[in-house]
């Protein structure tokens, strides 16, 4: 049933495509098995290797075919030569990144030895398709998954009160708060010439906290849908922007992005066990790879590189940071130094999220220019981005809703749900955006 | 093992204690809710675009001079500064057929006063509802729900939920009529008082000239508007073409259609027209190409209260 109803959310968007799922499926669905079958382990590496290929392939393709193109023949245009490789016209399957991470992930625990192969067709297609965290994540471990669909599930009150309360928060945050301030963001990253400085610092300020809510929203209703029927998915989100430092943030922001990249990226890299300079390496190219995984533009990458550097600096710089901390005095006080803290990766994050929205580098110079004008005029159609006092109104009222559900208790395990259900409910229906937009996440 | 009735009696529990009272709270603050907001917030803002349609259906006003027409009716004509009956029901991003949803109700209606006021937009007899919150209080009347034809929801029935989405034009809309921040409101007229950059202005000018524009009157459209002319002898009809800026007419591509238009409805005999598409204005005086800001709306009203009065239209 459960499988049937994957296939068909999945065919909902575009029916052709879940044959390339399907394929990606029987792939490593046998690759799995002959993993596990396979004792010798020079052959055993080869059948991982042809099974990532698949599926690094199919994403290369779908969703970097185009972008690899066009950089190769600008580059070779740069070099005089003039080239010509036609360009496919073809759209990427929706949560492509999402479900080969998740497959891939899959062949490489089997491959490790810490997970069976899956000899139950229908369980395993059912891991890469379950219909929640298909098109956006989280990005789950066979460990965690499988055995769960094994398992008898009947309807339980505490797992569905749970799910309930995922479900409506996740609502509020997509529908009420992401989809709010992308108005304005929209309205600005659309005519940066139109905006002043101040807009402009709003503009890429609200974007942090759209695409936060946007995304953990999405992640939230898609753990809550399977708390509703039993299932436990991991936490994807941990209050990134209450983060002292880059790393923490990326502990807390997209964390089964981050583990997986952790895990299977760079420690295979080396990690951190080969000296300080291949460990600074190791991070910088996760960062990188990371950036790309977002999307096929150099915008991402760029994005992926200055965290990567932020990371660095961060490394580099924390022992003289707490010579300075305790020189100063400044560690005295705690509190103010995790202000402080939040506040500075709060600004660089915000910085790099300049590149992750901007659909070119011209487009992003073009903020940053305007960010750093210091043209702070107090033009109401500037101030408001053209959409009005109001909206820039309920932006704030939003946000500042968004602050306050931050004091009800961790995961939304309340004692009493139905207050919190209630106004939610409420806050949903008469402050929601009936905008249809899409999640951010699902293109990706 | 669990037992083989937990799922139900889990089920059962959830239903009692978290579903149905979620439901009932909703459903009764919602109701409670949707009364106060249709009460003080919809129906009482005569700038809202819902009040007028609910002003057009339900209301009286045996004296009163509509204007009817779309987003140039609405932010062009002042009625104060033409007369104290005047009311404008212009509809921001409507089209003819909505115009004509108007004139029908109003001829329907019993007056002292012949006059109506229509303003005609250079791009001719069209179709287009502008926003649906305008129709959403009174969608459950046949004609607005015929009007809406395949945008009508059953959900428009519901309390509250009805406004989902929508909440936000209304406040605005009132907030609007209350504060007079960006906007001048009077009796239905919403105007503009922003003045655009030149630089700004200039930009709206080359997109003006880059898009083309095409006077077309749907047949269905032109025979209605006709056969209430013509029905409604008693009424008398008249046709304002409002202000453009001179780079609307750079890019016109059929005008001789719009004359052709115009003349016959210049042969029906309770019907006058005046056009003051070419008025001389500065670009100051307009917010874009075909919509004129407050500065511009009162040098127009000006104009247009003389040749009202020259007609005989008090």
């Amino acid at each position: 049933m459960l499988l049937v109803a994957s296939c068909f959310f999945y065919m909902f968007f575009k029916p052709v495509y879940i044959l390339i799922l399907a394929f990606t499926i029987v792939i490593d669905y046998v690759a799995g098995i002959m993993l596990e079958n396979e004792p010798d382990k020079k052959k055993k590496k080869k059948y991982l290797v042809f099974s990532i290929l698949a599926n690094v392939g199919v994403l290369a393709v779908f969703k970097y075919y185009n972008f690899l193109d066009g950089s190769f023949t600008s580059l070779a245009s740069l070099g005089g030569l003039k080239i010509n490789i036609p360009y496919l016209s073809i759209l990427l399957p929706i949560g492509l990144s999402f479900h080969t991470f998740q497959a891939m992930s899959y062949t490489i625990e089997v491959y490790r030895g810490h997970q069976k192969a899956e000899r139950h067709f229908g369980i395993y297609a059912l891991y890469v398709m379950f219909y929640p965290q298909l098109v956006a994540g989280p990005i789950e471990r066979p460990q965690n998954m499988i055995h769960q669909f094994y398992a008898r599930h009947q309807f339980n009150y505490n797992n569905a009160v749970h799910g309930l309360n995922l479900i409506v928060y996740g609502l509020f945050k997509k529908i009420v708060v992401a989809d709010r301030l992308s108005e304005y963001v929209n309205q600005v990253y659309l005519h940066p010439a139109n905006a002043n400085s101040f807009s402009v610092l709003l503009a890429v300020c609200f974007f942090s906290i759209q695409i936060y809510c946007d995304f953990s929203g999405y992640s939230d209703i898609a753990r809550g849908t399977a708390r509703v029927m039993g299932f436990d998915l991991m936490i994807n989100f941990n209050r990134p922007y209450l983060s002292t430092s880059i790393s923490e943030f990326w502990t807390r922001w997209h964390i089964s992005l981050s583990t997986w990249f952790r895990d299977y990226l760079y420690i295979p890299l080396g990690g951190n066990r080969a000296g300080k300079w291949r460990m600074y390496r190791n991070l910088l190219i996760v960062f990188l790879v990371s950036g790309l995984w977002h999307g096929a533009r150099w915008t991402f990458v760029v994005w992926g590189a200055l965290h990567g550097m932020y990371t660095l600096f961060g490394l580099l710089t924390r022992t003289s940071w707490t010579k300075l901390a305790a020189a100063t005095g400044f560690n005295r006080l705690p509190a103010l130094q995790t202000i402080l803290s939040r506040l500075v990766v709060f600004v660089l994050v915000t910085f790099a999220w300049i590149f992750f929205r901007a659909e070119s580098f011209s487009k992003a110079s073009a903020m940053i220019h305007k960010l750093f004008a210091g043209d702070y005029s107090s033009n109401l159609v500037q101030l408001s981005a053209e959409k009005g006092p109001l909206n820039l109104f309920l932006s704030f009222l939003v946000i500042g809703l968004l602050a306050l559900s931050y004091k009800l208790p961790y995961d939304l395990k309340l004692k009493n749900s139905l207050p919190f259900l209630a106004i939610t409910t409420f806050i949903i229906i008469i402050l929601g955006k009936n905008a249809g937009a899409e999640f951010i996440y699902f293109q990706f | 093992m669990p037992e083989p009735n937990s799922s139900i009696s889990s089920f059962k529990q959830f239903l009692i204690r978290i579903l149905l009272p979620l439901i009932l709270i909703v459903s009764g603050c919602g109701y409670i809710f949707n009364f106060f907001f249709e009460k003080k917030i919809v129906l009482q803002n005569q700038g809202c675009g819902a009040y007028k349609v609910n002003r057009i259906i339900n209301s009286d006003y045996p004296d009163e001079i509509p204007i009817f027409g779309s987003s140039r009716a609405e932010g062009g004509f002042i009625p104060d500064s033409l007369g104290k009956n005047y009311f404008n029901y212009g509809l921001s991003g409507s089209k003819y057929d909505v115009t004509l949803f108007f004139l029908e109700q109003e001829c329907m209606k019993k007056k002292t006063t012949p006059w109506i006021i229509l303003n005609l937009d250079l791009d001719g007899l069209l179709y287009g509802l502008g926003d649906i919150a305008n129709y959403i209080p009174n969608s459950g009347l046949p004609q607005v729900k015929s009007l809406l034809g395949e945008e009508y929801r059953a959900y428009f029935r519901l309390p509250l939920l009805k406004y989902y989405g929508r909440f936000e034009t209304y406040v605005r809309s009132y907030v609007n009529e209350q504060v007079e921040l960006t906007k001048v409101m009077d009796k239905g007229a919403s105007i503009e008082k922003n003045e655009l950059p030149s630089w700004e202005f200039a930009e709206l000018v080359t997109q003006r000239r880059n898009s083309p524009t095409l006077f077309i009157c749907d047949t269905l459209l032109t025979q209605k508007l006709f056969r209430l002319i013509t029905t409604h002898a008693d009424r008398k009809f008249v046709f304002i073409i409002s202000p453009y800026h001179s780079s609307f007419f750079d890019k016109f591509l059929n005008p001789e259609m719009a004359i052709r238009f115009t003349d016959t409805l210049r042969s029906f005999s309770n019907v006058s027209l005046f056009d003051f598409s070419k008025m001389p204005l500065s670009d100051s005086m307009f917010l874009n190409t075909s919509h004129l800001n407050f500065k511009g709306a009162v040098v127009f009203n000006r104009q247009l209260r003389d040749s009202l009065k020259a007609i005989g239209v008090k």
